[in-house]
């Protein structure tokens, strides 16, 4: 037999909930999970190479 | 549940409803469910009123909306301050260049897009590979942006400055000279004319240098045989499309042995269906089932080391009918004891008396080959098999394979490990080699280099060779690198840097340099350049015979990443001696064991390449792993499944590794791949498959790769292989042949396409709709697929997979079924597990006209273009997946995570890898459905191309990523509603067929059916 919630105990659990995802959600979680991967994050400097000689004919 | 209804025509919703439960009936008549009401007391309920929690409501939706700014970086789009010459932001630039992934070296094209390389397709200038490459040279490019690539030198895994390093290197060096003490460099193969010369200057310097090379799988009993046979190691390339009878001998010649691009190209131009139907028929005999072998018109099952005495019996026999070359009564002595007749109950007779009666038919026109992994005396006695059959006007001398750098001995390098343990070594440079890897375990190699005061190795990532030394030194990508390849008679590639390099490597030879010129200011940028430059004006220029200058031929070499020359060629003749002395070659009475190149990852340099270890094996489909192949009837009498460990013994080494059951392999045989099990390697390829270079032996006869003799056990225990063939597999009893009952592959000989063109067609009924058909009045996207070119080289899932920013998933998700790869080989079995008939089919998207996909999503996230593509728009895609479970084909992939965050703890989601994506592509997200689009990318980038010049848009404007990459030019692609186009030629086709077409749901793939060229007029 399933239980039966009331409408109003069913509301006061979703604004508790909702409270508690607003905090949660509102930590700065993604920044300190980022920092944890600063590594890989690095910024990669791309060049070409100043020597290498462009294709001219159609591909 | 009992076996009928109590009452018919009722309607149902569970078993006790199917069986008139009381319960259920009583429910039935109730407004609500007994109960409903239960625990609703308004005293138990809390006291915030519907106010308040309204209040709350909004407030948390206030936080969340505020929390939902902390995005993550994504970095910024700018224009640039200053626009660097050459990159027009969104135009594609292409520079020639030359791969150095193998002994192969071909011309490559790589597109960069903002300065960042994106793509390796083949140069279509270059004379041998002839615009085409292999899938390692495709998906190379990820190497580039390889997270664990070494970026700084490194002294005893601590980073270090290359001041220092090259400081304490040529102190060293100079130390080993004056002590007397040998300097050692062990590399692999050299292609490079100047990468010798650099060696070379080296010695000079050094005198107590010694160069080693080695090469895990090599040509080197090949090489031996010429020498032995024509005084030369320089053996001719074939001339494949002049053959028309052609006898491979364990030679998987359109897999990936030799020069395989070339030799597929020029094989499949004699599977034409187009014009006169002029095919060559290809026999293979071997003991494993190889690419080569699945492609076969007739495969004899002959293991390795029964090959020595099956060749013996063909010159035999066939020399009784006559000889193009006077033999000497010594050589008829030597193959007149041996017979045809033993092999007639293994492969069959009237196979054989094909086989001889064509060989002996088309005398100057047909070609034996031998493969690298067999011993020299097989070679030997296949030279002499040819020119008894007068086939040598078949060599190509003019296009030879070219020797630079000798490969050592097996005493060579033992003779190495005896000094270094002796402690007469004092400088080893690992020159972009792994021997600690590559080298059989017996050499001692790891543990003698212990005994060496400075080690230092050249190589891009850390690697065993690196790990068990002082010295890890990055070097330079291919792609960030200059150089220069010899490989073929008359044809000098260069290779040029298209990137600046990323990190803090260097070009290797330019360390050497640098060590020659004693002292690390000697270094810059340019040393290695300039000394290229000087090298190819002195050697290539002046061979040339150009009327222009150095500076311009130069420059219009590195354009054209080649150049053709023209060199004298020498005669050459056999020299029966070598066939005299031949020691004669025994078969095994036990089992033998026959290892051999893989298909994808080298000699497992390119293990750390999750694109590569993705692929599925062309034969068995198996992704992410070696195995032990036995045949169905060698399982049988060991008692093994596929999966079960099975414990292999040669002598004194062993290995266990997990049994699959191939069929038609050779009985008591087991085949095992190498370069497999690497232990020091980036996350991707790290224990990854089993190392069966432990079954080597530096003592290994006749060959290094075949063991006669071998025990196998066995050993307890299983071990998961993923194959992405067997995922779903169907009823043995209703399998049997349901590709053929379906007309999934149909197929047909030769002889019945020449007696009845239209055979295919004869009982095929015409479809018709219920529903109006769409029509298209302008272009119409379509693509012909030619199973009789088809070699399933898997060249386009690996381009396809760079194009089209396809993710790698690893091994756990591909045994779900989640591999995302959008072509897949499918490959077909018929006939018996002992003797097999292999069909393969590339499988893609068919762009459906009526496509079963598109009905069933209920966002319209995927729809019809007006030019006939059935297109995914993915930000509508809600992930429902019904397309999928819709889809006939089975072509669909969906998301089921962000797989570049999920894959191997996050390895390709940095900065780095990112930079391999095409940005024509979006890169999709977890909960999005992904399938072949045509290249969507590539139809756009044509259609703009047209607009701009005002021209009407054309079916030859664009070229898919995997038609690109096709080496035989099996796959075309066009306008269907242009007449002239080749696409609908090709759908006109005689041999064209649909998938599935009874189905009626008008795919845009049309696949031109297979013609065998049997001696009959059914498939055998």
């Amino acid at each position: 037999m399933s239980k039966q919630i009331s409408r109003r105990n069913f509301f006061g659990t979703f604004g508790k909930g909702a409270v508690v995802a607003a905090v949660a959600a509102a930590l700065p979680t993604k920044f300190i999970s980022s920092v944890e991967k600063a590594s890989k994050k690095e910024k990669i400097k791309i060049a070409i190479h100043p020597s290498a000689v462009k294709r001219t004919k159609k591909v | 549940m009992s076996d009928s209804p109590k009452s018919s025509n009722k309607l149902w919703k569970s078993i006790k409803g199917y069986n008139d439960d009381p319960e259920v009936l009583n429910a039935k008549t109730n407004e609500f469910m007994e109960g409903v009401t239960d625990e609703f007391d308004s005293s138990k309920l809390s006291g915030i009123s519907r106010r308040k929690f309204l209040a709350i409501l909004s407030a948390s939706a206030a936080l969340t909306a505020t929390a939902c700014t902390d995005y993550r970086d994504k970095g910024e789009i700018i224009p640039y301050n200053k626009r660097p010459e050459d990159v027009m932001p969104g135009i594609a630039n292409y520079y020639a260049s030359t791969c150095n992934g193998c002994s192969q070296s071909c011309g490559i094209l790589v597109k960069t897009r903002e300065g960042r390389p994106i793509k390796i397709d083949g140069n279509p200038d270059h004379p041998i590979n002839a615009g085409k490459i292999c899938a390692k040279g495709q998906a190379s490019i990820l190497n580039l942006y390889d997270p664990e690539r070494l970026t700084d030198p490194f002294e005893l895994r601590k980073k270090t400055v290359w001041k220092s390093v090259d400081a304490d290197v040529i102190s060293a060096l100079n130390d080993a000279q004056s002590s007397g003490k040998e300097i050692s460099i062990v590399t692999g193969l050299i292609t490079s004319p100047t990468t010798k010369k650099v060696l070379n200057d080296f010695v000079a310097k050094y005198p107590n240098t010694k160069i080693y090379s080695y090469s895990l799988t090599n040509d080197q009993q090949r090489r031996n045989a010429w020498m032995d046979s024509y005084g030369t190691d320089e053996y001719p390339a074939i001339k494949w499309k002049d053959a028309d009878v052609i006898l491979a001998i364990d030679a998987d010649f359109l897999g990936n042995e030799g020069s395989s691009i070339e030799n597929m190209r020029e094989h499949t131009k004699r599977r034409e269906t187009n014009g006169k139907t002029n095919f060559n028929r290809l026999y293979v005999a071997e003991g494993r089932m190889s690419v080569t072998g699945m492609l076969s018109d007739y495969r004899l099952r002959v293991s390795p080391d029964s090959q020595y005495e099956f060749v013996m019996a063909l010159i035999n026999e066939l020399n009784n009918r006559g000889s193009a070359i006077a033999l000497d009564a010594n050589s008829k002595l030597k193959f007149e004891k041996y017979s045809l007749s033993k092999f007639e109950s293994l492969v069959g007779k009237d196979k054989l008396n094909h086989l001889v009666n064509d060989l002996n038919a088309n005398r100057g026109k047909s070609i034996v080959y031998a493969g690298d992994t067999l011993p020299k005396e097989v070679h030997v006695a296949v030279n002499l098999l040819n020119e008894v059959l007068g086939n040598t006007s078949l060599y190509d001398y003019s296009n030879s394979f070219k020797s630079l750098v000798k490969y050592s001995s097996a005493a060579e390098i033992s003779q190495l490990v005896d000094s270094m343990k002796n402690g007469k070594v004092g400088v080893v440079i690992h020159f972009d080699s792994n021997p600690v890897f590559t080298l059989p375990e017996d050499f001692g190699y790891a543990s003698a280099l212990k005994k060496v005061k400075l080690v230092a190795s050249l190589t891009e990532a850390e690697n065993e060779s690196s790990a068990a030394g002082n010295y890890s030194l990055p070097i330079n990508d291919q792609l960030e690198s200059w150089g220069d390849a010899y490989v073929r008679g008359g044809v000098y590639s260069l290779q040029q840097p298209v990137i600046s390099p990323i990190f803090n490597t260097r070009q290797k030879e330019a360390v050497l340099l640098t060590w020659i010129a004693g002292g690390s200011s000697a270094f810059n940028e340019d040393i290695y350049h300039n000394y290229l430059m000087n090298s190819f004006n002195a050697d290539v220029y002046s061979k040339a015979n150009s009327f222009a200058d150095a500076k311009t031929f130069w420059y219009s070499a590195l354009n054209d990443g080649v150049v053709k020359v023209t060199e004298k060629v020498q005669p050459v003749k056999f020299n029966f001696a070598s066939f005299n002395g031949l020691n004669d070659l025994t078969p095994s009475k036990d089992f033998v064991i026959h290892l051999h190149d893989n298909y994808f990852i080298g000699d497992g340099k390119y293990a750390n390449n999750g694109w590569l270890q993705e692929i599925p094996h062309p034969v068995s489909k198996i992704t992410w792993d070696n195995y032990a192949a036995v045949s169905p009837s060698t399982a049988k009498s060991l008692k093994v499944d596929s999966n079960d460990l099975l414990q292999v013994k040669v002598g004194n080494r062993s290995l266990t590794l997990p049994a699959f059951i191939q069929p038609g392999l050779a009985d008591n045989f087991i085949s095992i791949e190498l370069g497999y099990g690497r232990t020091v390697i980036g996350e991707v390829g790290k224990e990854v498959g089993f190392n069966s270079i432990s079954l080597m032996s530096k003592d290994a006869q006749p060959s290094p790769y075949i063991f006669s003799n071998a025990s196998v056990t066995k050993a307890g225990g299983s071990h998961e292989l993923v194959s992405t063939q067997e995922q779903h597999s169907l009823d043995d009893t209703f399998v049997k042949d349901f590709h053929r009952i379906r007309r999934i592959i149909q197929e047909g000989t030769v002889l019945k396409y020449i007696k009845e063109p239209n055979f295919l067609h004869e009982e095929k009924e015409k479809l018709f709709s219920i529903t109006n058909e769409v029509q298209y009045t302008g272009n119409k996207w379509a693509m012909a697929i030619d199973l009789n070119k088809c070699t399933n080289c898997q060249v386009c899932v690996a381009s396809c997979n760079v194009e089209n920013n396809i993710a790698v998933v690893g091994k756990e998700q591909v045994s779900k079924g989640r591999v995302m790869q959008w072509i897949r080989l499918d490959r077909y079995y018929s006939g018996t597990p002992d003797e097999p008939i292999a069909s393969n089919q590339p499988m893609l998207c068919q762009q459906c006209d009526n496509a079963p996909c598109e009905n069933v999503c209920p966002v319209n996230a995927t729809n019809h273009s007006p030019d006939g593509l059935n297109q995914m728009v993915y930000n509508r895609c809600v992930g429902t997946r019904y397309c999928s479970n819709n889809c006939p084909y089975k072509v669909r992939r969906f998301n089921f995570f962000n797989y570049r965050d999920s894959f191997a703890d996050s390895y390709y989601e940095n900065n780095l890898t990112s930079l391999v994506n095409n940005p024509e592509v979006t890169v999709r997200s977890r909960g999005v459905m992904e399938k072949c689009t045509f290249c969507i990318q590539r139809i756009m980038e044509a259609r703009s191309n047209a607009i701009r010049d005002n021209k009407p848009l054309k079916g030859s404007d664009i070229v898919t990523a995997c038609q690109q990459a096709c080496p035989t030019n099996a796959i075309t692609f066009g306008d269907a509603n242009d007449p002239t186009s080749p696409v609908a030629k090709l759908r006109d086709h005689n041999l064209s067929y649909h998938v599935l077409e009874e189905l009626n749901v008008k795919p845009n793939v049309t696949y031109i059916a297979k013609l065998r060229n049997t001696h009959s007029e059914e498939i055998l």
